[in-house]
């Protein structure tokens, strides 16, 4: 087994430093809770740690993201086993997201969803990939992202115009 | 990736990056830490970014302390953070089969608050 090459990789604490920001911001995209984001973008920092030594990654990025979106799943699933700890979907973060309409419609999606439709969409990782690092079948994953991407189509009201051009409706 | 998607991920770029995500102080995590003394273990990680360099707890020093926040007897203490006032929010140990247990994190961030 050849051991793990760590000459060219940063530091945990750099590493840390560099993506906490971005990594919140992510799982803030799908938990929709600002402390949760927080919770969750810190156990993946400890989660990260516990690996580090035997991690062999040029792609830390991805792979911490992947991490937190796990864990966002993860918890939803252990909170539903556990129907006395309250979830915390709130709508905390509505009043400050730059597009409310987008913000809202991705409310009314479930927390898998989300994540599936951010892995896809934000990170370019394909079906089976998403499967692969969620832990769920692919067939699943597909069935998310199709009924995901059809309610998101009707509910921001997309339509093509001509020259392929969009036509936003009017407030 | 169809135009719908390459729309989308626009979107979703630009809302995330919209974000504000506070950071929380120190002074509010100690005023959590009662609910959630593990996350707050995590916030003193970033906030100090040294806590996994710090050298580990003697335990002689703090052998009934540890045993009250869930370290077994005997354990190998690998790194530890505590608050100002010294109260542990978060302890690694080494158990018995060699493996390395993390207490605080996520798992224990919901549990109901002891009854008064």
């Amino acid at each position: 087994m050849t051991p793990p090459d760590t000459s060219e990789r940063p530091s945990f604490e750099a590493v840390a430093a560099a993506y906490y920001p971005a990594l919140v911001k992510r799982l803030a995209l799908i938990v929709r809770d600002p402390q949760e984001a927080q919770d969750l973008a810190q156990a993946t920092l400890l989660s990260a740690h516990e690996k580090w030594e035997s991690v062999n990654r040029s792609d830390l990025r991805p792979w911490l993201y992947t991490i937190g979106i796990r864990l966002a799943i993860n918890e939803l699933r252990r909170r539903r086993r556990r129907p006395w700890q309250a979830l915390r979907e709130g709508d905390r973060m509505a009043e400050t997201v730059s597009d409310p309409d987008l913000w809202a419609a991705l409310g009314r999606l479930r927390r898998e969803e989300r994540a599936a439709l951010v892995l896809t969409v934000l990170e370019g990782y394909s079906q089976a990939e998403v499967a692969t690092r969620l832990g769920v079948p692919e067939g699943t994953v597909a069935s998310w992202l199709s009924r995901t991407k059809a309610r998101l189509r009707v509910e921001l009201q997309e339509e093509e115009g001509p020259n392929g051009r969009v036509r936003y409706p009017v407030a | 990736m169809d135009a719908f998607d390459t729309r989308l991920r626009d979107r979703l770029e630009t809302m995330e990056s919209s974000l504000r995500v506070e950071v929380r102080s120190q002074a509010r995590a100690r005023a959590e830490r009662r609910w959630r003394a593990p996350a707050v273990a995590a916030i003193a990680l970033l906030a100090s970014a040294a806590v996994f360099s710090a050298p580990a707890l003697s335990r002689g020093d703090n052998e009934s302390r540890l045993r009250d926040f869930g370290v077994p007897a005997g354990a190998e203490i690998v790194a530890t953070q505590a608050d100002a006032d010294g109260n542990f929010l978060m302890v690694m140990y080494r158990d018995s089969s060699g493996q390395v247990v993390t207490l605080g994190g996520i798992e224990r961030l919901h549990t109901p608050p002891p009854t008064p």
